[in-house]
Parts: C-alpha cells; sequence; structure tokens
C-alpha cells in the first residue's frame, strides 16, 4: 500500500508540473501583456523598459525555471495588474468558488440521485421518459444561456431574486442552479443506469420475493449497491464544476477565482493565470487522487494490479 | 427540474428575513430610496480598481474610483471639455510659454491630517516623474513627458515648467491627483491599498473583483457630497450589468451596447443617456508598405466611397458623429470650415482609375473584436461600401490582444480599424503619435510637410496652437493617412432617482450628484 500511494502522489505530481508548463507555454503564446498595459502608440524604449520591468525579456525556459524556483518557496510572483501577491489574490477569491461549487453540488446530489432512482423504477414508462427527457435538455442547455434565462425570469421580471454579486444566501441561489445542471445531468444519468442494472439482480428479487416493503428494497438494498458509480462519478464532476465556475461566475458578478481568471487572461496577467492554473489543477488531480485511493481501500484487487 | 425548482422556492423564505441594505435588495428598489437612511448609490464597472495609488494606475475603470477620494489641482469641465475648474488650485496663469502658475487653496488636508501646499505639489509632480532619489517614473509619468518639474514659490503658489511650450499643459495636470508629502518615501507601496487623499470620499472597503465602498467627507473642503455611500461593483458580463440597472440595484452603468438601449429603461427604473465622447474612429492606411495606399488619390477615393453619414445613422443607430478628419467639434483645434468627405461613388472610381486602378483592388482590414462601439458591424458596412468602387476587403476580426500585439510589432496588412481615445480633447496627441513619420509610435504615414505643421502647432501655446491645428487638419484631409470616420458616443444607464450627466471623458464624478 505505501508504495502504491508514493507512486499516485509522484504521478499527480507529475500532472501537475506538466499542467504549468502547458498554461505557462500557452499564455505566453496568446499574447503580450505589455502591448495591453501601455497606451496605443507608446515607444519602442517604453516597451522595452516595461518588458524588462516584468521579467518578460528573457527566453521562455529560464522564465519558467525561474518561476518554479520562486514557486517551490511559495512566491508565485506579482499580478502585472494588481501589482500584489498572484497567490494572494487567488487564494482570497478560492472561498467565494468553494462556496459555489458546494452548494452546486449538494443541489445536483439533492435532486440527481432521486431522479435517477425515479426513472429507473419506472423504466420505460411515463417516468423515465420526462426524466430523461429533462436530462437531455439540461445537457443541451449552455451555462451562459441559462444563467442569463435565470437572470431575466426570477432577478429581473419577478424581482425574487438579486440579479448579481455577493449579498448573502439568495444571491447564491441563480448560480447554484446554473452550475449544478451539469453535474445534475451526470448524476442522474449515472444513477439511473446503474439502478436499471441492480434491480432486477437476484439479491433485490430475494428482498422483494421476503415480502419487505418495496421502498425498503429500493432504499436499503438496490440504492446502496448502485450508488459506488455515483461516488466515483462525483470525484471526477469537480473539475467541471471548478470550470463550469468560470463561466458562471462572470455572468452573475460572483467573486471567486472563476471570474478572477477571465480578467486575468483578458489582461494577460501570466501570474495570475499561472496561480489559478496551479490551484485549480491541484484541487482536481488531489481530488481525483483521494478517490482512487478510496477505491483501493475498497477493493483490494486495484491495490495488486 | 422539478428539484430545481423546489429549491429555489425553499431558499426563497430565507431572503426576505435577510436584514434589507438600502436599496439593494431586488424586491425593494423604488420603495426603499425614500427612507431616511444615507444616501447610496451604486456604480457597475466592468473591471476592478488595479491600485488606490492614483499615480500607479493608466485605466479609467480606476481613475473613476480614485478621483473621489483624491483632488488635482483643476478639473475638466464636464459641458465643455476645453474648459477646466479648480479644485486644489484657486487659478493659474500662462507666465511664459513654458511655466504654468497656480495658486493654491489654503487649509485644505489629507484624511491622514497631512496638509496640501506648494510643497506637497512640487513632491507629486517629482514623485511622477521619478525625481525623488533612489525612485523611478510612476506609471502615469507617460502623459508627463513635457513636464520639466514644479518651483515652489511660497507656500499657496506653485510654478509647473514644461521642457519646450505645451499647450496640453492643464489638460495634463487634471490627470494629477495628490497624495500627500513624503506619503510613499519608507514604502514606494504604501498607497497601493491604503489611499490618503483630500478628496470628497474615504475608502471604507475594498474586496478585489468585487466591490469598492467608499464614504462622504462631512468636512469635506468644497462641502460634504450629498451622496453619503457611494459603491463600485465590477460586473464583467454586459448583459448582468443591463439586468441590475434594469432592476434598479446599479445606479449607472457605462458602455450600454446601442443594440440594447431600450431595454435600460424596459422596467421604469433608468434611463439612457448619450454623451461625445473622446474616441474618435478610423481606418489607418499602411501608406508605406503598401504601395497602392501609398498614392494619394486612392486614399481620398477611399474616403469619397464610404458613407459614413449612413453609417452612423443606420449601423449606429445615431451613436456616431461623423468627423471632417479626427476633430469632433467640442475639441480644441477644431476647424468650423471643414465638412467630412461626400459619399461620391462615382468620384471614388474617378480617381482610382485616375492612380491607374480602374477596377480597384484587393487588401485586408485588422479589426479588434469586442473592444469598439459596433466595430465589426461598422467595418462590414465600409467593405460593402468600398466593393461598390472595386475595392474587395477581406475583413480580418482577431481578440484585442492580437490586435494590440499586432499593431505593437507592426505587421498589420493593408488597412486596420481602431478608435483614438484623446484625453485632452485636442487631436495633438494623435497627430504626433499616429499621423507624424517614424516607425517608434502608431504612424503608416510620412508626409515632411504635414511633419512641419504638427511640430509647428504643438510648439506653441494659446490661439496660434488652435490656427496652427486648423491648418494640419486641413492638410491631412486633402492627404489623408486615413479613411475619416465618427466620433463615438457613449452610452450610460443612469437610474431615475439620480441626478447626474455622463462625461466626454468617460469619467464618473458623483460629488456634485444628487439622488431624488
Amino acid at each position: 500500500m505505501g508504495r502504491y500511494l508514493l507512486r499516485r502522489v509522484l504521478q499527480s505530481l507529475i500532472v501537475i508540473i506538466l499542467l504549468t508548463m502547458i498554461v505557462f507555454v500557452i499564455a505566453r503564446l496568446s499574447g503580450n501583456p505589455v502591448d495591453l498595459m501601455l497606451p496605443m502608440g507608446a515607444s519602442a524604449a517604453q516597451r522595452a523598459q516595461l518588458t524588462q520591468d516584468l521579467g518578460l525579456d528573457q527566453p521562455w525556459p529560464v522564465q519558467y525555471v525561474k518561476f518554479i524556483g520562486k514557486a517551490v518557496q511559495g512566491d508565485f510572483g506579482q499580478s502585472l495588474r494588481f501589482r500584489a501577491p498572484a497567490m494572494e489574490l487567488v487564494l482570497e477569491r478560492l472561498p467565494a468558488t468553494a462556496k459555489l461549487a458546494l452548494v452546486s453540488l449538494i443541489l445536483a446530489i439533492a435532486a440527481g440521485i432521486p431522479l435517477g432512482i425515479l426513472a429507473a423504477i419506472r423504466y420505460r414508462r411515463a417516468g423515465d421518459y420526462i426524466v430523461t427527457t429533462g436530462v437531455t435538455l439540461g445537457q443541451a442547455m449552455p451555462s451562459f444561456w441559462l444563467g442569463i434565462m435565470l437572470i431575466l425570469v426570477f432577478g429581473v421580471q419577478l424581482g425574487w431574486l438579486p440579479v448579481s454579486g455577493d449579498e448573502g444566501l439568495s444571491s447564491l441561489i441563480l448560480p447554484a442552479i446554473t452550475l449544478s445542471i451539469v453535474p445534475l445531468v451526470t448524476i442522474a444519468k449515472v444513477t439511473r443506469s446503474s439502478m436499471i442494472g441492480t434491480l432486477p439482480q437476484d439479491f433485490v428479487r430475494t428482498a422483494e420475493s421476503k415480502g419487505l416493503p418495496w421502498g425498503n428494497v429500493v432504499r436499503r438494498h438496490a440504492l446502496r449497491n448502485a450508488l459506488i458509480p455515483v461516488i466515483t462519478v462525483i470525484g471526477v464532476l469537480l473539475g467541471g464544476l471548478l470550470s463550469g465556475a468560470v463561466i458562471t461566475e462572470q455572468i452573475f458578478a460572483w467573486p471567486g477565482i472563476g471570474s478572477l481568471t477571465i480578467q486575468s487572461i483578458n489582461a494577460r496577467d501570466f501570474p495570475v493565470v499561472q496561480a489559478v492554473t496551479l490551484i485549480t489543477s491541484t484541487i482536481v488531480v488531489g481530488a481525483n487522487l483521494l478517490v482512487d485511493l478510496s477505491y483501493s481501500l475498497l477493493d483490494p484487487r486495484i491495490r495488486r494490479s | 427540474m422539478l428539484a430545481v425548482v423546489a429549491g429555489c422556492g425553499s431558499s426563497e423564505t430565507t431572503t426576505t428575513g435577510e436584514p434589507g441594505t438600502t436599496g439593494t435588495t431586488a424586491s425593494g428598489t423604488t420603495d426603499t430610496t425614500e427612507s431616511t437612511g444615507p444616501v447610496k448609490v451604486v456604480v457597475a464597472q466592468g473591471v476592478d480598481p488595479t491600485t488606490m495609488d492614483p499615480h500607479q494606475q493608466r485605466e479609467t475603470p480606476t481613475v473613476n474610483v480614485l478621483l473621489h477620494i483624491y483632488d488635482p489641482l483643476l478639473e475638466r469641465d464636464g459641458q465643455d471639455p476645453t474648459k477646466f475648474n479648480g479644485v486644489l488650485a484657486t487659478g493659474w496663469t500662462q507666465v511664459d510659454p513654458t511655466t504654468v502658475e497656480f495658486k493654491l487653496q489654503t487649509g485644505v488636508t489629507f484624511s491622514g491630517g497631512e496638509p496640501f501646499d506648494a510643497e506637497c505639489v512640487k513632491y507629486n509632480v517629482d514623485r511622477l516623474l521619478g525625481l525623488l532619489p533612489g525612485t523611478e517614473p510612476a506609471l502615469l509619468a507617460y502623459q508627463f513627458g513635457p513636464i520639466e518639474g514644479a518651483e515652489v514659490v511660497d507656500a499657496e503658489t506653485v510654478l509647473i515648467k514644461t521642457k519646450a511650450p505645451d499647450p496640453l499643459i492643464l489638460g495634463r495636470m487634471a490627470l494629477l491627483y495628490m497624495i500627500p508629502t513624503g506619503s510613499v518615501d519608507a514604502d514606494p507601496e504604501a498607497l497601493m491599498s491604503e489611499p490618503n487623499g483630500t478628496g470628497p470620499y474615504n475608502l471604507v472597503e475594498w474586496d478585489r473583483n468585487n466591490q469598492v465602498v467608499l464614504e462622504a467627507k462631512a468636512d469635506y473642503f468644497r462641502g460634504a457630497p450629498t451622496v453619503d455611500e457611494l459603491v463600485f461593483r465590477t460586473i464583467s458580463e454586459a448583459s448582468t450589468r443591463l439586468a441590475e440597472i434594469q432592476v434598479g440595484n446599479v445606479d449607472i452603468i457605462t458602455n450600454v451596447p446601442p443594440e440594447n438601449a431600450a431595454e435600460v429603461s424596459s422596467q421604469g427604473n433608468a434611463e439612457v443617456k448619450e454623451v461625445p465622447s473622446s474616441r474618435v474612429a478610423a481606418i489607418w492606411l499602411d501608406t508605406l508598405g503598401d504601395p497602392i495606399l501609398a498614392k494619394k488619390e486612392v486614399r481620398q477615393a477611399l474616403n469619397y466611397a464610404v458613407d459614413v453619414d449612413t453609417i452612423t445613422q443606420e449601423v449606429m443607430s445615431g451613436y456616431g458623429l461623423p468627423v471632417a478628419t479626427i476633430v469632433p467639434p467640442y475639441w480644441v483645434g477644431y476647424n468650423p470650415d471643414m465638412k467630412p468627405y461626400a459619399h461620391d461613388p462615382a468620384k471614388a472610381k474617378e480617381l482610382l482609375a485616375a492612380a491607374g486602378y480602374p477596377d480597384g483592388f484587393e487588401t485586408e482590414m485588422l479589426l479588434p473584436r469586442g473592444r469598439y462601439l459596433l466595430a465589426e458591424e461598422v467595418a462590414q458596412a465600409i467593405a460593402a461600401d468600398l466593393a461598390e468602387v472595386g475595392v474587395q476587403v477581406k475583413l480580418d476580426a482577431v481578440e484585442f490582444g492580437v490586435f494590440a500585439e499586432a499593431t505593437q510589432a507592426r505587421q498589420i496588412p493593408g488597412m486596420f480599424y481602431a478608435a483614438w481615445g484623446e484625453p485632452f480633447f485636442n487631436p495633438g496627441g494623435m497627430l504626433e503619435v499616429a499621423v507624424k513619420s517614424g516607425t517608434d509610435g502608431f504612424s503608416w504615414f510620412d508626409n515632411p510637410e504635414i511633419d512641419a505643421l504638427i511640430d509647428k502647432a504643438l510648439s506653441t501655446v494659446g490661439d496660434e496652437h488652435v490656427k496652427g491645428l486648423q491648418e494640419v487638419e486641413k492638410a491631412i484631409y486633402d492627404d489623408p493617412p486615413f479613411i475619416f470616420l465618427f466620433a463615438q458616443k457613449d452610452l450610460y444607464g443612469v437610474s431615475n432617482r439620480l441626478d447626474w450627466s455622463p462625461r466626454s471623458d468617460e469619467w464618473i464624478i458623483l460629488y456634485g450628484a444628487t439622488v431624488k
């Protein structure tokens, strides 16, 4: 188990380092912050000075090695736009995103699992068709469109909920619904197919034939077994929640790392983009690692292979 | 899907119990404003301020926050942008072509208690230009190139010296917001997040990327502001800003897209206000690298071919003001005798034939996406107009970062579309950088006679300066470096309860605004 753990942690570290490298290069390929920071028609001397000030005059590999060298010591550089520590900006924003992602995930689980069960026990009947259609529609809806529609209906027309910003619990509702759709759809689909596979199995039939109430059979016998793939998929969904937060936060002016990411990319604020990538990739890779490890605890066969 | 709606309904009950902050909850928009609590105004901007240090910034959204915390010596007039009003200065005179004398307010202090005096003005100029020992010029210094320094005469008199006669000196000084003497000596970043100004407001909270909250100073030297609390919210999505102004949660939004103008007033909470801007759109022509565009007749033909009037009326719904060259009527140096090129395709064809291109030619236009008002729609209309006289233009719309890099690297196709912002309401800056020859700036044009006219106009002050600019305007009309287009109009959404008018310089000044 110790060697397995070590190998998985090392693999995860390599993934994170590769990711920082890719983002480092893509960010620099996409444009130059100096051109955006200086007014139109700034002189070549002004550009050279600013390029030097920002440390962008050196070759990329040198810049990258310097970045990693400092990052190891906890220094992720200064935001080019805010002239403040990049990691501080990201960490300041992280709780807002965590709150939004967590509430969305809870919403998705609370709605997705019952919908999946409903579809499975009404397999190929009206209930199943309604849920499946709804899920397909949900999957087809782009989240920026859904977000704007929710704002127009509940924020503008009905005036029930705040349009944007973070002013307490009521502000959380619309962005959380928007962000929860994608994981909700996935959870409902996985629950449905897993339940459909479980319900005809012998142990379920036995429980049923023993005369146990149907609700009990579904809840205590079928669902418990059917939930294992659902738990797996929830781990994977975390990455989707963080990337989905970029668009959702932008629409609802939610002060999290998603909206910070967009602003930073637009301004070619490399250090912040790098810090965001590092944090989010660590979270996603870490979550997947935990899911993998939890399997191996549950199933010894994985450890040996 | 059912569960989603249910979740929404159950949480709704929690919102009603929430302590109501005045005018911010979605439901109570019009009734809460009548309560006697503090008067609050909310402004929504697309990006966050970058700093609280007024010398280390370059972006209008940052200025809009800082101008409420700090004061300049003088301020551009909101109605006539060629005039100035004193703030920390009570008066000024041009004592000689390179010196302006400012008389200062007495008894003004900063929020931290430091006095404002002539010594303080000198400290600000020195700090900005990097003249303090061991310092470098601040970010804003790029606007102050011609300034040599400041000289203290007595506590309430200061001289600002320029290296050569500078017609833009007052406009430059209006950009310089005063910080206390010595405030950044020990720590150059002391003001980055903790401002200290003489202005009408103090900073209460800066929640980065979310909002800035300011509170009024009761003892402000020009009188306490009538708006007690000022909030600048960062809402980067245009449709969200639009929704917020519709329901009345915010009082001012900037850059309303013309196609959405009608929506602003749809709930009866706000209306659209327009103001001519300091941004002039034009199509830059590569007269240096493109042998066809090098010909004067061709460039004149292009100007005759484009129907600017129809474009501003139809494509821009009236939110553009055609200009003869690059100088709108409300700028210094406007020449009232000049009229825009007429739309005359026949004449354009004649000129093209005379230049040796009776069947036109093919070229390409670079334009930044989502940066300038309706740029893509306007560019398409221009391409259609040019096609009528045989000039086939391929449009290349790119993200602004790519555009900026291409133009700075001087790798442009035959032409590109840009709207030049001129904070001084004077074509001097654009002439210097975008018309005068030289590959260091933003110019793809070389005419020694026009260079000489520009130098002459920009080395004089007063009436001579204005006359010089008018001469340049005539010269570039005849030998056009651009396809001349229009001055943009800026659209704001303004809540009905607020008595405030937008300004041409894109600055949002709420000192003096009142809430009904």
